[in-house]
C-alpha cells in the first residue's frame, strides 16, 4: 500500500517540473499557469471553511468559517505562516467556547 | 548571493512550514497508530509519500476498513493537484541542472509550492538549491513531527488536540494570501472558491480542486484580455 501510494504521489510531482523546465512552453499556458497558484490553494480553502457535514453553510454555526475571518485578517496583515496557523488554532478555540 | 547564505535564508523559510508541519505530523502518528499499520509502517509512510493529507485520508480509510486499491486510487487523486504545481514551478527552473529535477519534484507538497512560488520569483541564481534546501528541511520536519506522533501515541496518552482540525484550513489562508500579487489575483481566487464548492457536489473524490483551478486560472487570463 505504501508502495503505491508513493508512486502516484511522486509521479504527479516529479514529471511535469522534470519535461516543463527543459522545453519552451506557449506564453498562453505560462500567463494560465500564473494563475494556478492563487486558484489552487482558494479550491483547497473554499471547501474546508464553507462546507459542514456534508452542506454549505453560511450561518454563525460554522465555527470554521467564523475563525477564518480573523485568520484572514492574521494572514493579512502579518504574512507569518506560523502566526497565522497559531493563532488560527487560537481563534477557533475562543469561538468553540463561546458558541 | 552565495551558496551558504543561499543555504541558510532557504532553511529560514522553512521554518514556518516546519511548524505548521509539527501538530499535523502528531496528530497523524497518533491517529495512525488506531490502524493495523505497524509503527515502522505510520513513519516509512511519511518518508516514502510525504503528503500530509492523503495520509490522513489514507488512515481515515482504513479506520473505515477500506482495501488498499481505493486508498492508492484516492491518494492519486488528492495528490493530482501536484501536476499543476509541478507545471507551475517549472517556469522557475529553466537553469536548474536536469539531475536535481526529480528530487524537487519529489519535495513538492502545498506549502512548498507556494513558498518557493513567492520567493523564487525574487531570485536570481540557484533557484534550484533554494527549493531543495527548503523543501528537505520541511520533508524532514514532516517525518520527525510523524515520528514524534506515534512515539507519543505509543508510550503516553493516545489524545487528539481539539483545534488541530483546523491547522490545514489555517495553512492554506496565508498561502493563498502570500499568492495574491494584484486585484486580478483576487478575483481568480473568488472563482475558483466558488466553482470548487459547485464541483465538490458535482463530481466525487476531490475533483472539485482541479477542475476549479483549471477553469479559474483560464477565466482570469481571459478577464485579462478583456480589461
Amino acid at each position: 500500500m505504501v508502495i503505491g501510494m508513493a508512486l502516484v504521489t511522486y509521479i504527479p510531482r516529479m514529471l511535469p517540473v522534470t519535461l516543463l523546465s527543459r522545453i519552451k512552453i506557449p506564453d498562453l499556458l505560462i500567463r494560465i499557469l500564473k494563475f494556478v497558484g492563487p486558484a489552487i490553494l482558494a479550491s483547497l480553502l473554499a471547501p474546508a471553511i464553507f462546507i459542514s457535514d456534508g452542506a454549505v453553510d453560511i450561518s454563525f454555526n460554522n465555527i470554521y468559517l467564523i475563525a477564518a475571518v480573523p485568520t484572514f485578517l492574521t494572514a493579512y496583515l502579518t504574512k507569518s505562516i506560523f502566526t497565522t496557523v497559531f493563532l488560527g488554532m487560537f481563534y477557533l478555540y475562543i469561538f468553540t467556547t463561546i458558541i | 548571493m552565495s551558496y551558504k547564505s543561499s543555504i541558510k535564508s532557504a532553511f529560514k523559510s522553512a521554518l514556518p512550514i516546519i511548524m505548521g508541519y509539527i501538530p499535523i505530523g502528531i496528530s497523524y502518528g497518533i491517529l495512525a497508530l488506531s490502524t493495523d499499520l505497524s509503527p515502522y509502517l505510520i513513519v516509512g509512510m511519511s518518508i516514502f509519500v510525504f503528503a500530509g493529507s492523503s495520509q490522513l485520508i489514507a488512515v481515515n480509510m482504513l479506520t473505515a476498513q477500506a482495501t488498499v486499491i481505493p486508498i492508492i486510487m484516492t491518494t492519486f487523486l488528492v495528490n493530482l493537484r501536484h501536476i499543476l504545481m509541478s507545471a507551475t514551478l517549472s517556469l522557475h527552473f529553466k537553469k536548474t541542472p536536469s539531475r536535481l529535477l526529480p528530487l524537487i519534484g519529489f519535495l513538492i507538497t502545498d506549502e512548498s509550492f507556494a513558498v518557493g512560488n513567492t520567493l523564487l520569483q525574487d531570485k536570481k541564481e540557484n533557484r534550484g538549491l533554494y527549493f531543495l534546501v527548503m523543501g528537505f528541511s520541511a520533508y524532514m520536519g514532516w517525518v520527525l513531527s510523524s515520528l514524534i506522533g506515534v512515539l507519543i501515541g505509543r508510550y503516553f496518552i493516545n489524545f487528539k488536540i481539539p483545534v488541530i482540525d483546523f491547522v490545514l484550513p489555517a495553512m492554506f489562508i496565508i498561502l493563498l494570501i502570500m499568492q495574491i500579487r494584484d486585484k486580478m489575483d483576487i478575483a481568480v481566487s473568488i472563482i475558483a472558491a466558488v466553482l470548487s464548492i459547485i464541483f465538490f457536489f458535482i463530481c466525487p473524490g476531490n475533483w472539485n480542486i482541479i477542475i476549479a483551478t483549471v477553469l479559474a486560472a483560464v477565466i482570469g487570463v481571459i478577464l485579462e484580455d478583456a480589461i
